[in-house]
């Protein structure tokens, strides 16, 4: 059992380490933190914009390996496969990437044959590509394919030559550790012991050159493995577990402390120190349950259970194996409960018939049954796993698509109440820009004129001042209200379209100020939707509003164009430009809003006069 | 004699006070007031004033179209508008109609009588700020026979076409497969090339030359 989890870890080490050489900076930072925190990780991928095809390919594998690391194996292998298929053939990195990718995941899931074909296909993809490293990388996942099909010659001959060609080709400290590492793993399992030791200290001095804990801790453990079965060496193997332990404490990598404690109790065990091996397991077990992580805590009383059941104590082994499945997902329970049940009646039976078989059976014969109760219970164990894992993946897939489906549904029904809050907001400015104009508007012009005539008949002259004055207010005040009602809803707009709006809002604006414009159009003189000349309308109305408040300039080029299936707008000004004023600043975030509902999009360039200029397109029918 | 004026308004309160800008005024007389465009309509024809001062927005019948159906039977009438509209269209529109003046609610009586009096004349009368949004100026861009691409290189005369697009330097990098920086320096050769000096610049040629 020990021996797997070493391979094991060896090649997801070796996993990581490839993502780490990919060649985009920021997928690399990404692939960075992953080894240390897949939380941040997906945080950081989530915040990336993805444009171009490239990048989403990158992004998706990225994607993949994380979901791998949160232990959604199926998703993860699916976006994988979706990936290679959408490369075309100029893709060949990317293939190269996304094959290696997958083929690791298939060797995780001990799916040796599919994994192999992948990881060919990556080396042929490499040797295409000729980078030394990456073929180097692949080279080195080969061998440890092999080292799992237990392979060990085959396994060396790739480890030997991937190692030679990254130390040719100055690879990483740490990648020469993870070479060094693998291919002292594979020798060891010849029964190299010596020759895997001191290939070991050479890894050893590589990780410990650049601090690189996780490594260093992998090969102590390696070290007290090597002195525990290989040369037997208790007081070292315990020296260099202990060491290990305290390492994986500290990088709070509970699965790693957890194996190694388990491994260290095995010792103890062999050593007749029963209570120290329990101590360790109640520890590692404590650990777990610190970290509140189910999959930890889950394969820590898988272990657990092993032990005790390996220690003859089937009622607690069995008691454990309980506690390992109720940190599975809820989902499987039924099926796996009934499972367990059919495993207690087997137990019991196993039990009785190892009684009978005593009293019966001399102490040879005993043993021998043992044995073969053993690999009935490791049978069932696995049984039971197998059925965990496919529960845990279909119920994954489950939630993942109940989640996908609602935040669609949340972002169709926000999207929908935004746009009926415009649309009803422009309709109500629409019914107020009329009351005003053809109510009050016409009320306050007909009251001045009524009182202008009172002002021909007055003879007093103070009495004949005073009325004009309020005359005077009167004429302001219903210019006022002509503004306001136009303001709100322009009238020329609905009447008379784009154009005309266009330049009654450019002279408008612009009466009062110093600012010289043109407006300039081509191919616009038909109408178009309501809401597109509405937004349109808005947005200009917002930049001329920035230009005439922030701006500065003297001068501004207003241009709108028909092109084949969009309306495109320049603003262009003469100004001080953009670089100290907030584009987040209300009246962008009105433009942003305006043009979402129209699918419209905006953005802002240094015009070459220093000034800003502004490209709006909305797309038309 | 005395010219007579009809006033049409469907605003009650304006068409008085309107009319009373003519009580004992020596050259006018109001016979009328229609507050209804359907009924003034009607009655014009029969009344044969020689102005109308009328409102443009109006139910049932627009002050315009009002002014078309009457001066296709009566073409000697000299209309007036009154109205809060000041825009170019509708000026404009107004004009090609033959309104032979145009005054706005808010003007004041001076100008108001101005007006009268110089359409009674028989000569046009557009208040101030209704000549002033005749002159809101915007331009049709037409093509031209100039050839001015002919110093640019395709792919500089490609890099115009998605300007004038509306396509953004990063957006024009993806479409042609080349990095940002290299849009910036086609841009930078085609303003030269073409002596202009500002986006506005580009897209005009652009359209000139047929690329939109």
């Amino acid at each position: 059992m020990n021996r797997y989890f070493i391979i094991l870890l060896g090649v997801l080490c070796v996993s990581t380490g490839l993502r780490q050489d990919l060649a985009d900076s920021v997928f690399n930072n990404i692939a960075d933190v992953k080894t240390y925190n897949t939380d941040s990780a997906y945080t950081l991928l989530k915040n990336l914009s993805i444009t171009t095809r490239k990048d989403s390919l990158r992004y998706i594998r990225v994607w993949a390996a994380i979901l791998e690391d949160q232990g959604k194996l199926e998703e993860a292998k699916n976006l994988l496969l979706e990936n290679i298929s959408r490369c075309t053939s100029q893709d060949t990195a990317e293939l190269s990437e996304s094959t290696n990718n997958l083929g690791l995941l298939y060797s995780n899931q001990g799916e040796n044959d599919s994994a192999g074909i992948y990881l060919i296909k990556s080396l042929e993809y490499r040797n295409q590509l000729g980078d030394s490293l990456k073929i180097a990388a692949s080279l080195g996942n080969l061998g440890l394919l092999f080292s799992n099909q237990s392979n060990y010659q085959k396994a060396e001959e790739y480890l030997r030559k991937a190692l030679n060609l990254k130390l040719k080709s100055s690879a990483s400290t740490r990648s020469l550790g993870i070479g060094y590492l693998n291919l002292g793993l594979a020798i060891g399992n010849q029964g190299r012991y010596e020759e895997e030791l001191g290939l070991y200290r050479l890894s050893l001095k590589y990780f410990q050159e650049i601090n690189d804990l996780r490594g260093v801790s992998m090969l102590y453990n390696n070290f007290g493995w090597n002195y525990h079965h290989a040369i037997y060496n208790p007081d070292s193997a315990i020296f260099y577990y202990k060491k290990a332990i305290a390492i994986r404490k500290d990088l709070k990598n509970i699965l790693g402390t957890a194996q190694s404690m388990t491994n260290l109790a095995e010792l103890y065990i062999k050593l007749g120190n029963q209570t120290e091996a329990l101590k360790l397991l109640e520890e590692s077990e404590d650990l777990a349950f610190e970290a509140d992580s189910k999959r930890e805590i889950y394969l820590v009383e898988l272990n657990y259970a092993r032990f005790l059941e390996s220690i003859g104590d089937y009622q607690a082994a069995l008691e454990k194996l309980k506690v390992a499945e109720a940190y599975e997902d809820s989902v499987i329970n039924l099926e796996s409960r009934t499972k367990v049940l059919e495993l207690e009646t087997k137990y019991a039976t196993a039990q009785k018939e190892q009684q009978i078989a005593n009293q019966k059976l001399q102490l040879s014969e005993k043993e021998a049954s043992l044995r073969t109760q053993q690999l009935q219970i490791a049978g069932l164990i696995g049984g039971l796993v197998i059925l965990i894992l496919f529960g845990l993946v279909f119920y994954n897939q489950y939630r993942a698509k109940q989640n996908q489906k609602l935040q669609a549904a949340i972002l169709s029904e926000k999207e929908r109440g935004f746009e009926s809050i415009i649309i009803a907001t422009e309709e109500e400015r629409k019914r107020i820009s009329k009351d005003l104009h053809d109510g009050i508007g016409q009320q306050l012009s007909a009251l001045k004129m009524a009182l202008n005539n009172m002002v021909g008949k007055v003879n007093d002259d103070e009495q004949r001042e005073d009325l004009e004055l309020i005359s005077e207010q009167f004429s302001k005040s219903a210019e006022e209200v002509r503004q306001v009602s136009h303001q709100m809803m322009p009238r020329t707009l609905m009447d008379y379209g784009l154009i005309g709006a266009i330049e009654d809002l450019l002279q408008n604006s612009f009466k009062f100020s110093d600012i010289q414009y043109d407006f300039e159009h081509h191919n616009v003189d038909q109408r178009f939707e309501e809401r597109v000349e509405i937004s349109l309308y808005r947005v200009l109305q917002e930049l001329i509003n920035n230009v005439i408040k922030h701006s500065g300039a003297s001068e501004v080029s207003v241009q709108l164009l028909k092109n084949k299936d969009k309306l495109v707008l320049f603003v262009e000004d003469n100004g001080k430009g953009l670089d100290g004023a907030k584009t987040d600043g209300q009246g962008f975030l009105n433009i942003k809003s305006r043009l979402d509902m129209v699918k419209g999009s905006v953005n802002y360039t240094p015009s070459l006069e220093s000034g800003t200029s502004a490209t709006v397109s909305i797309p038309i029918a | 004699m005395k010219k007579n004026i009809a006033i049409v308004d469907d605003h009650e309160l304006v068409a008085k006070g309107v009319s009373q800008f003519f009580t004992d005024h020596p050259r006018f007389e109001v016979i009328t007031i229609l507050n209804d465009p359907l009924e003034a309509l009607e009655r014009i024809p029969i009344l044969k004033p020689q102005i109308v001062l009328m409102d443009l927005d109006m139910p049932k019948l627009n002050g315009l179209e009002l002014m078309e159906k009457v001066r296709a039977r009566l073409p000697e009438t000299h209309f007036v508008i009154l109205t809060m509209h000041v825009d170019k269209n509708t000026v404009k529109k107004a004009m090609d109609l033959g309104a032979m003046g145009y005054v706005s609610k808010n003007a004041d009586e001076t100008e108001f009588i101005a007006c009268v009096e110089k359409v009674a004349k028989g000569d046009k009368f557009y208040s101030q700020d209704a000549m002033q949004a005749l002159l809101h100026n915007s331009s049709k861009i037409g093509k031209s026979n100039v050839a001015k691409l002919s110093a640019l290189t395709p792919r500089e005369t490609e890099i115009l076409k998605h300007v004038a697009e509306g396509l953004s330097n990063k957006e024009i990098a993806e479409e042609l497969f080349i990095a940002v920086r290299t849009v910036e320096t086609h841009r930078k050769t085609v303003m030269e090339k073409l002596q202009v000096n500002k986006v506005a610049g580009l897209v005009r040629i652009a359209v000139q030359e047929g690329l939109i």
